[in-house]
């Protein structure tokens, strides 16, 4: 029986990612084998009736590499496809792992098909999300999915977790720095309000928070909010490099609209904007497009919906 | 008793040297040093300014004098501030007096005398010589305890009163008082029965010694002392004069008006030999003080910091870290400190300093000295451009944009295609075509083309010129017309733009180019002529203008409107187009208000200079600043003439209630375009 | 040091143009080096202002049309060049579909032919595709070690101080040339070019390279079979805030109206 081998730093990348697996397992008539860098019992409860293998790396290391070596050890000759979530450890290590297989491997893919003669069809989304690429991949292949974008069926049972012991000579790591978090998931909020270098100083985000709290919305950032200003940590960057939002309604605040931050925002279904610059990019995107200044326009939005809300 | 009636003899002789016997020597000894000092003093500022290269002579003598004469001696820059033109003239005047009577005090003395024993200050004219000397040194006086009150009272503000201005001041008021005090003494001595009135200061001191009881003999020693003290210090302070603020006289007063640019200061200085500098890889623009040119380190040593400019720049009225004579206080700064030395720094010579600029050349036209402050601004941005120095992105990017698609903003170019054929379809304009031949080729310029709020501007623009028989056309090669680059400091593409914009219009046939953009106007009539693309432009105010006179366009009814009118910086200070716009407003009925600052002196709306295309975020917004004098002319609509300061007056129309439309909207739908602007379409 | 700046000729997605059948134009849509790229670059640029050595710009086409739009390839190529690479190669082949393990491969054949390199430098992501993985695809094939996600990076000695920055946190590692490594958007600000640097970078090399020259081919395990521009699904209306009260009302109660808020 063919193997789809699904990755994971942990259990909750491999539920992030095993919906996707056990889609094309089904459909190829392959089995389910999860491996994750950490987390013995934890990672056989949350495969268990899903994959029928389950590993636990006990090595420790650089986590790209212990993956890449994993991968080998658990591959095996029938080896339909290696998935993992979008994450940037996990792709590090599936396209090495490609590569060095000379299997083909695409990211971020948001559809499968089988098509005939054994190929499958693959598409992901391209062109800033402007348009969807499709390709035509011959089994094994290697593929990335946005965390969580395929549901995950739901565990039973119990499933014995292997212990892997893999011994991969991984760099020289001299430190590892925690990034701030604030705990907030920008990428499972139903409303996101976005802010951008439209705003002068960290102070005034208050505007923003204000009008998400009326909103009920999460606040996100582009990347000079919490790349180049450190005003926002890093969870609120929406953007390719960071995280990708899927909300009904995403209000952009003062943000010009990059293809880098757009292509984290596409998927909202959506899209409001306020920007004083009418040349901006963001227009082209947006539903609805406020051509204004921020700090008129979004004191009046706070008032109209106190108004509604009294 | 009135000269003329004196018998020559009655009016004595000068006795020249009275009293001082024995300390001619010393004043010659002086003489001979003051003169050496003044030539080292001399030849060091030469040298600084033309830094190994030859001194160009200068072509059009007549014209130059002219300017001279204008500039210099008749003061009319100066002028423009009556307070500091009253004060001004009083010192330059006075002196210029006291200095012509002592050279001919000293050619008698030292010359007809010695050589010839001829004398010609004598009888009626050594009275109205007298007459004269004593007026210059009253007007000296005044002008110095004039400037004195001004600066205690702070009426100019940014006016900087150190050592310098006091030395400056000082000195001329101690040689003034003392020259007086020598000259009471000489007429107390030997001519008091014939100074009165000619001498009116010297024989009132002389009276009030013989009504004190002073004798001559008394007076002796003092006598002695001042005069050796008043001919060391004025004959030093000749001698200091190029290390001094003294130095203006001649820096400014002679070489910086005689070499004075005779093209008008919007055709911005080019970059000479372009193509070799950037095919040796040479920088383009200046980063050290010896890649300015010679005349604008020249220009640099002739500011006298009246602060003129700094109290008109919209920049620094809004806080920018720009103060054009900060600016030019601090390049000459280092100028001085050798050829080497980085125009960009910090302070003064922060890159923020530069960008700041909006060149709406409000310093350049109040410039007494004629310092092209913008030229000097645009040479540092060329620096920085040319050697990849501090650039703000937003500016990059635009420069990057206008290479690779033709427009500063970053559209694709397909969109001023699409809105175009719209146009050309819905309103009748052809598209130009070789072998046709039109009145107009209507260039819509970037800002119009791309954006959605100004396009009505083009709209209403167009149908009025086809209702009134005008032969125009659209052109599909627009593009860039390459401004932004200018200002922007990116030369060479500037130059590579203009060129291709000069063969795709060489294609047709047309009597003039029409622009609704002043900015395009000054660089189709004064910029693109400087790289050889030479083409009539008439900017869409002045057509109309025309076509109204002609009946040939019934103005729409604007009667019973409060408007006020914003002239363009490119339109009204750099070109001179003041009449026509407020003619086509006057046309419509409208009645017109005028902001304090209007016409030539016009206050920048805050989008030129590239500041349309990034953000420096320090200090006010300088459109809140135009908005808010709009706003206190009590009219609820500001008429614009320029897409710039139409974006501009838009992004804060609404904290001051403005309207904001285009003269040519107004004078097409009057009252009705007013309604249109209210709803915000 | 010998450094290779991995330089993708990206199709600009906001100057995105269709074909009649819906499928993105690779004829008309404006290219350009990818945004992130231009980071690659200027981290090569940097590392060899610090160790001195020569930095070379690697290219594979992804897009095809190599004679039709040999020219853009060649210009995107000559903007590198003018921000201050020494010399270009490009390995231009209509074979080329994007793939990233074919993309991967023919930079790997294109980099042995040329000597080898000490460092490799890619971007984390090219503008038009974002694939993300052909510099640890690189180094797979290349048999070297691959650091990706670089934000910050510090020579010492004969090492380097490479900093990853991660979704949870920046790990720092030393790391010992050969290697491979893709750098953030983060990791530097690169100058966008003067027209006057690419007229003054046209003396140097910029070669062309078929996969033949190379003597590789593609794996044929996978291919691109469309590109096919998503239709404009986005409402685009336009609200003036001039007024921001009224601008506001607007706002809300059209949120409204679609259901996504509360009104």
């Amino acid at each position: 029986m063919s193997r789809v081998v699904v990755a994971g730093r942990n259990p909750q990348d491999v539920s992030s990612a095993i919906g996707f697996a056990k889609m094309i397992a089904d459909a190829s008539g392959s089995s389910v084998v999860a491996v994750a860098l950490s987390g013995g019992d934890e990672l056989g409860r949350a495969v268990a009736g899903i994959a029928s293998e389950a590993y636990a790396i006990s090595g420790s290391g650089h986590a790209p590499e212990l993956m890449l070596e994993a991968l080998g050890r658990v591959a095996g000759p029938d080896l339909y496809a290696v998935v993992s979530p979008a994450l940037k450890d996990l792709t590090d290590a599936l396209a090495r792992f490609s590569a060095g297989a000379g299997i083909p491997m695409l990211t971020e893919v948001t559809e499968f098909a089988r098509g005939a003669g054994g190929e499958v069809t693959l598409r992901r989304a391209a062109m800033a999300g402007r348009a969807v690429a499709e390709y035509s991949v011959v089994p094994p292949f290697a593929a990335t999915v946005a965390p969580g974008r395929f549901p995950a069926p739901q565990p039973s049972g119990t499933i014995e977790v292997r212990r892997l012991d893999v011994g991969a000579r991984g760099p020289e790591v001299l430190g590892v720095e925690p990034k701030r978090r604030e705990g907030v998931d920008i990428s499972s909020a139903d409303i996101v309000v976005g802010v951008g270098r439209g705003f002068r100083s960290k102070e005034d985000l208050s505007l923003a928070f204000r009008l998400a709290e009326l909103l009920g919305a999460a606040v996100g950032c582009s990347r000079p909010i919490a790349a180049d200003y450190g005003w926002l940590p890093e969870d609120r960057w929406i953007g390719i490099s960071a995280k990708k939002i899927r909300p009904k309604l995403y209000v952009a605040l003062g943000i010009s609209g990059a293809p880098q931050h757009m292509a984290g925002a596409m998927d909202s279904k959506l899209i409001a904007a306020v920007n004083k610059d009418k040349n901006a990019p963001i227009f082209q995107y947006a539903d609805y497009g406020v051509i204004g200044d921020l700090y008129q326009v979004v004191p009046a939005l706070i008032r109209r919906l106190e108004e509604l809300r009294r | 008793m009135i000269p003329w009636q004196l018998p020559l003899a009655a009016v004595p002789e000068i006795k020249y040297y009275l009293f001082v016997q024995g300390l001619y020597p010393l004043i010659i000894i002086e003489s001979i040093a003051a003169a050496a000092i003044c030539l080292y003093g001399s030849y060091r500022s030469f040298s600084r300014w033309l830094m190994g290269q030859p001194i160009p002579i200068p072509d059009h003598l007549g014209a130059r004098l002219a300017n001279v004469l204008r500039y210099s001696f008749a003061q009319v820059k100066v002028w423009r501030h009556r307070l500091p033109g009253v004060i001004h003239s009083l010192i330059f005047w006075g002196t210029t007096l006291l200095l012509i009577g002592t050279i001919l005090d000293a050619i008698e003395s030292e010359i007809t005398l010695r050589f010839f024993h001829a004398r010609f200050l004598i009888g009626p004219v050594y009275l109205w010589f007298k007459l004269a000397m004593n007026i210059g040194g009253l007007m000296l006086i005044a002008g110095i305890l004039l400037a004195y009150y001004r600066r205690a009272r702070r009426i100019t503000p940014n006016l900087p009163m150190g050592p310098m201005e006091h030395y400056m001041l000082l000195s001329l008021l101690t040689i003034a008082i003392t020259g007086f005090f020598l000259d009471s003494v000489n007429t107390y001595a030997y001519r008091m029965s014939y100074m009165f009135p000619y001498d009116v200061v010297g024989y009132s001191l002389a009276s009030l010694y013989r009504d004190l009881g002073i004798t001559v003999a008394q007076l002796v020693p003092a006598y002695r002392a001042v005069w050796l003290f008043h001919m060391t210090l004025a004959i030093m302070s000749i001698g200091f004069i190029p290390y001094t603020k003294f130095s203006h006289i001649f820096v400014h007063g002679g070489l910086n008006v005689l070499y004075y640019r005779l093209e008008p200061p919007s055709a911005f200085r080019p970059v000479e030999d372009l193509q070799g500098k950037v095919e040796r890889g040479e920088v383009v623009g200046a980063t050290t003080a010896s890649e300015l040119t010679w005349k604008e380190r020249l220009d640099l040593d002739a500011c006298v910091k009246c602060a003129r400019c700094t109290n008109v720049c919209p920049a620094f009225a809004s806080g920018k870290p720009l103060s054009p004579m900060h600016l030019v206080q601090a390049l000459r700064e280092a100028v001085h400190a050798g050829p080497s030395s980085k125009l960009v720094s910090d302070g003064p010579l922060a890159p923020e300093a530069y960008w700041s600029c909006t060149t709406c050349g409000a310093c350049v036209r109040e410039c007494p000295a004629m310092i092209h402050h913008v030229e000097l601004i645009t040479d540092v941005r060329r620096g920085l451009v040319s050697t990849g120095g501090a650039v703000p992105e937003g500016l990059s990017q635009a420069l990057y944009n206008v290479m690779r698609l033709g427009n500063p903003f970053g559209f694709d170019p397909d969109e001023r295609t699409r809105w175009m054929e719209r146009v050309s379809t819905d309103l009748g304009i052809p598209f130009a075509e070789p072998g046709e031949e039109y009145d107009y080729i209507y260039w819509v310029g970037c800002n119009t083309a791309y954006d959605p709020n100004l396009r009505p501007v083009a709209e209403s623009l167009l149908r009025l010129l086809k209702r009134a028989g005008v032969k125009v056309a659209l052109l599909r090669e627009e593009t860039c017309c390459g401004e932004p680059a200018r200002r922007i400091g990116d030369e060479y593409l500037f130059s590579e733009n203009a060129r291709s914009v000069g063969e795709a219009l060489s294609r047709y046939r047309f009597k003039s180019l029409l622009v609704s953009c002043p900015h395009g106007y000054n660089n189709f009539k004064h910029e693109m002529p400087l790289y050889g693309v030479r083409f009539d432009v008439v900017h869409h105010t002045q057509l109309l203008s025309r076509l109204v006179a002609e009946g040939r366009i019934q103005p729409a009814d604007a009667s019973g409107i409060r408007v006020t009118y914003h002239d363009p910086c490119y339109l009204a200070r750099w070109n001179g187009i003041l009449e026509e716009p407020r003619s086509l407003i006057r046309a419509t009925g409208a009645e017109l208000s005028e902001m304090a600052r209007h016409g030539a002196d016009s206050f920048c709306c805050g989008g030129g200079g590239a500041q349309f295309f990034f953000d420096i975020k320090i200090g006010e917004r300088v459109s809140k600043i135009r908005a808010s004098q709009a706003s206190a002319t009590g009219a609820d609509t500001v008429v614009v003439a320029c897409p710039f300061c139409n974006s501009m007056f838009r992004s804060e129309a609404q904290s001051f209630g403005l309207r904001v439309l285009d003269v040519a909207q107004l004078l097409e739908g009057g009252r009705g375009a007013l309604d249109q602007a209210s709803r915000g379409t | 040091m010998r450094i290779a700046a991995l330089v993708k000729v990206a199709m600009d997605p906001n100057l995105m143009k269709v074909e009649p059948s819906g499928e993105v134009s690779l004829r008309q849509t404006a290219m350009a080096i990818a945004e992130y790229d231009r980071n690659a670059v200027q981290a090569a640029l940097d590392l060899r202002d610090k160790l001195g050595g020569q930095v070379a710009a690697l290219s594979a086409s992804t897009w095809g049309m190599s004679s039709e739009r040999r020219k853009d390839y060649e210009a995107a190529l000559r903007e590198a060049l003018a921000m201050g690479v020494d010399e270009a190669h490009m390995v231009l082949d209509d074979s080329l579909t994007g793939v990233p393990l074919d993309t991967a491969r023919a930079l790997a054949a294109l980099a042995r032919s040329l000597g080898g390199f000490d460092v490799y430098i890619a971007s984390e992501g090219s503008s038009d595709m974002v694939s993300g993985q052909v510099a640890p695809m690189l180094a797979a094939i290349l048999g070297l070690p691959a650091f990706t996600y670089v934000k910050r990076i510090e020579p010492e000695g004969g090492s380097l101080r490479l900093t990853r920055d991660l979704e949870d946190a920046l790990e720092t590692l030393r790391a010992s040339p050969p290697l491979v490594m893709s750098v953030t958007g983060e990791s530097s600000k690169p100058r966008l070019p003067t027209l006057m640097q690419i007229r003054r970078a046209f003396s140097k090399p910029l070669k062309f390279y078929s996969l033949a020259d190379l003597g590789v081919s593609p794996s044929g395990r996978a291919r691109r079979t469309a590109l096919r521009a998503l239709v404009q699904k986005r409402k685009n209306v336009y609200i003036d805030g001039s007024k921001p009260d009224e601008a506001a009302s607007k706002l809300i109660a059209a949120l409204a109206e679609e259901g996504v808020i509360r009104a």
